[in-house]
């Protein structure tokens, strides 16, 4: 630990900033004390100066004694990357200094003021004489109280363009009726509720006023571990050590959205991540979501995932795997929670995951320090940390049990108003981004083709393939010319005829063997020509050039045989459309169109169909 | 535990930790002042996980004092 210390004392004096920074924020997290918060505070103010962090001039005015409370929120500012400076009003001092136009207040200029209010100073009747008071008199003690703050709000206005953040009030934890408080409507607590709503009320009445509920940071913690009898009675501070924590976090979730800090998208990993196990080793149904102890966590985590979604933040995915493998998970796995749809953006590949950020940044166009990293793996964590420091990478635990937990704690995704456009964003960037992939797929298509490494073996009147070509014309629909389906006897016979050839081809790739995916079937009883008769191709292949190395193939066996001219038939179909054009895209002449069925032809002396060069032919014959 | 105490006084109150002895006081710290105070009170409480309560506070004026409030808990000086 002194090591840290002297290692960030050195850093500094000798102006390496970003080390020193790094280094503190490494002391807080290793060790996150107290002494430590007051030890780092001191640099604070250089750091932030030094390494350009935006500024924010912060003035408190508040009932309590607030001071140690600041070396905690100082710190934490300085990790958001804020220059945070802190104008902090004397104890139990609040109208003064907004009523003094020449004051202290106005002379700081503030960005942001905290007004933390009590119900012990601001209306102290309504918390300990409650009980005295009558109906009309608790009406007009809310509506004072309501009255005074809204004058004050209205004053500091008309001065300063800072924001203002108001605290609102903490209800009695003890009732003054006790239990019986909760029998009732307009009880004490109630009251306080109304009070609470009414300074709600009157914050829309001034441009970017913010209500702080304070009432329910309280209750999260619990108001009996906040409050600090001994520090309260001593210093006027009645916050207890966690308070400290909790209050300087909460004040950050307001100070990242004035700022416009707000991150916009979350990038996840899958395996481990939103789901437990490893699909490609586990398989769809290894993997585990909801169900079990753990599975929960998983399936907890992807509900606050699409929470953020439905609050308008981005979601998107960078995870090494097999694209077919996640897309059945997403299509078939029980209890996901997230869909497809909810990603604008998705990078699953084997690539290094900095490079799919900058894709992903790229594509959804907003800055890399818009973006939050959510990944199990340390490695791919210190990977984006390193390669591009300007993201937002979240530490997890190795367990999943806190993943939803941190993803709430994250003050990255506050917004402090909404509009409907934030709310569908998460839609409006999945569309663009289908859009962009269409356009650039097609840019980087001849690259794709190549990285498949395809390999394709051409058959000619092969007996041993006869059942799967009569199964390909039985079941395929799309590429499909004629559609004509034949037994195993028919296409047996075709193949011992000499007035007919059967050629098929088989596809192979880097992710392994397709099997037999096209099958062309000619008939040459007429001496110098083909007529094609059959010619489809697997729907697995569509799209992948297949179809024009097998044509290119075919076209070069007919000129050696002497062939003068190629005759192809289309016959239309409710699902063939796709290759209504294929002939004429090869050059073929249209020559008549007889009940829908369009007949082209092709002179050899005319064709000619390169070979695409991404595919390799592998035939054992040497053709 | 002795350097324990020093290293937090002399965070407290920036005084370089060679200065901390047994004269160390109040009335000989610029710093020690009431902000400080109540620092050096929640760092206590916490680093020695301890509680100090508000007549042992009264008591904490100078190096020895806290020595002795801190020994009194049971924490042993060598």
């Amino acid at each position: 630990m002194e090591d840290t210390k002297d290692k960030i004392k050195s850093s500094l004096s000798h102006g390496d900033f970003q080390r020193g920074y790094q280094l503190i924020l490494q002391l807080i997290k290793t060790n996150s004390t107290y002494s430590n918060y007051v030890f780092a505070e001191r640099y604070c103010t250089a750091i932030a100066q030094n390494l350009n962090f935006r500024k924010l001039k912060v003035a408190i005015l508040s009932s309590i004694t607030i001071e140690p409370i600041i070396s905690i929120l100082h710190v934490k500012c300085c990790e958001q990357k804020i220059n945070a400076e802190f104008f902090l009003g004397d104890y139990n001092i609040i109208d003064q200094y907004i009523l003094d136009y020449d004051g202290e207040l106005y002379r700081f200029k503030p960005d942001v003021l905290i007004i933390f209010l009590r119900a012990e100073e601001r209306c102290p009747k309504l918390l300990n004489h409650y009980i005295e008071l009558s109906k009309n008199e608790i009406e007009i003690q809310i509506q004072e109280t309501i009255k005074e703050i809204n004058n004050l709000l209205m004053i500091f206005k008309e001065k300063s363009n800072a924001k203002v953040i108001l605290h609102n009030f903490e209800y009695p934890a003890y009732p003054v009726f006790g239990v019986y408080d909760s029998q009732i409507l307009n009880g004490q607590k109630d009251n306080f509720e109304k009070l609470n709503h009414q300074l709600i009320e009157i914050s829309h009445n001034f441009k970017d006023c913010f209500i702080l509920d304070y009432e329910l940071l309280i209750s999260k913690y619990g108001k009996n571990n906040w409050f600090d009898s001994k520090l309260w009675y001593t210093s006027k501070g009645p916050i207890s050590r966690i308070g400290f924590e909790a209050l300087s976090n909460y004040y950050i979730r307001y100070f990242i959205p004035i700022l416009g800090l707000t991150k916009k998208c979350i990038v996840v990993d899958l395996d481990n991540t939103l789901w437990g196990g490893i699909i490609g080793e586990d398989g769809i149904d290894g993997i585990i979501i909801g169900d079990s102890p753990k599975g929960s966590a998983y399936l907890d985590f992807q509900v606050e995932l699409k929470k953020l979604y439905h609050k308008g933040i981005i979601l998107a995915i960078n995870s090494k795997n097999n694209q077919s493998d996640v897309m059945e998970v997403f299509e078939k796995k029980q209890n996901m929670k997230l869909k497809k749809e909810n990603f604008a953006c998705i990078k699953i590949n084997w690539d290094d995951k900095a490079k799919n950020m900058f894709a992903i940044s790229n594509e959804l166009n907003i800055g890399l320090d818009s973006f939050v990293f959510f990944d199990d793996s340390p490695i791919e964590r210190e990977l984006i940390k390193q390669k591009i420091p300007d993201i937002k990478v979240i530490d997890i635990p190795e367990n999943p049990f806190n993943y939803a937990q941190i993803l709430r704690d994250l003050p990255d995704f506050e917004i402090i108003s909404i509009s409907e456009e934030d709310l569908k964003r998460g839609e409006m960037y999945y569309a663009q981004c289908q859009r962009k992939q269409l356009g650039e797929s097609c840019g980087s298509l001849e690259d794709f083709y190549k990285s498949l490494q395809m390999k394709v073996k051409i058959f000619e009147d092969d007996n041993n393939v006869i059942s799967r070509i009569s199964q390909l014309t039985q079941k395929t629909n799309q590429f499909n010319l004629t559609t004509r389906r034949y037994s195993e006897n028919e296409i047996a016979n075709f193949i011992t005829s000499s007035d007919y050839h059967v050629y098929s081809l088989s596809l192979f790739d880097k992710f392994g063997d397709n099997g037999l995916v096209g099958v062309v079937i000619v008939s040459n009883k007429n001496a110098h020509e083909w007529i094609i008769d059959e010619f489809l191709l697997s729907c697995r292949v569509i799209g992948r050039t297949v179809e024009t190395a097998f044509f290119s193939y075919l076209i070069e066996k007919a000129k050696k045989s002497g062939i003068r001219k190629i005759i192809g038939e289309y016959i239309p179909t409710k699902k063939n459309a796709c290759v209504r054009d294929l002939y004429k895209s090869y050059n073929f002449k249209f020559v008549k169109e007889e009940n829908n069925i369009t007949t082209w032809e092709l002179f050899m002396t005319e064709a000619f169909i390169e070979f695409p060069e991404w595919i390799s032919l592998i035939n054992k014959n040497g053709d | 535990m002795d350097s324990k105490l020093k290293e937090i006084l002399s965070n407290i109150f920036e005084v370089d930790i060679s200065k901390i002895n047994e004269n160390f006081s109040r009335d000989r710290t610029d710093k020690w002042d009431s902000l400080n105070y109540i620092k050096l009170i929640i760092t206590l409480e916490e680093e020695f996980n301890i509680v100090i309560d508000e007549e042992e506070m009264t008591t904490i004026k100078s190096y020895l004092d806290i020595k002795k409030v801190l020994q009194m808990k049971g924490i042993v000086f060598e």
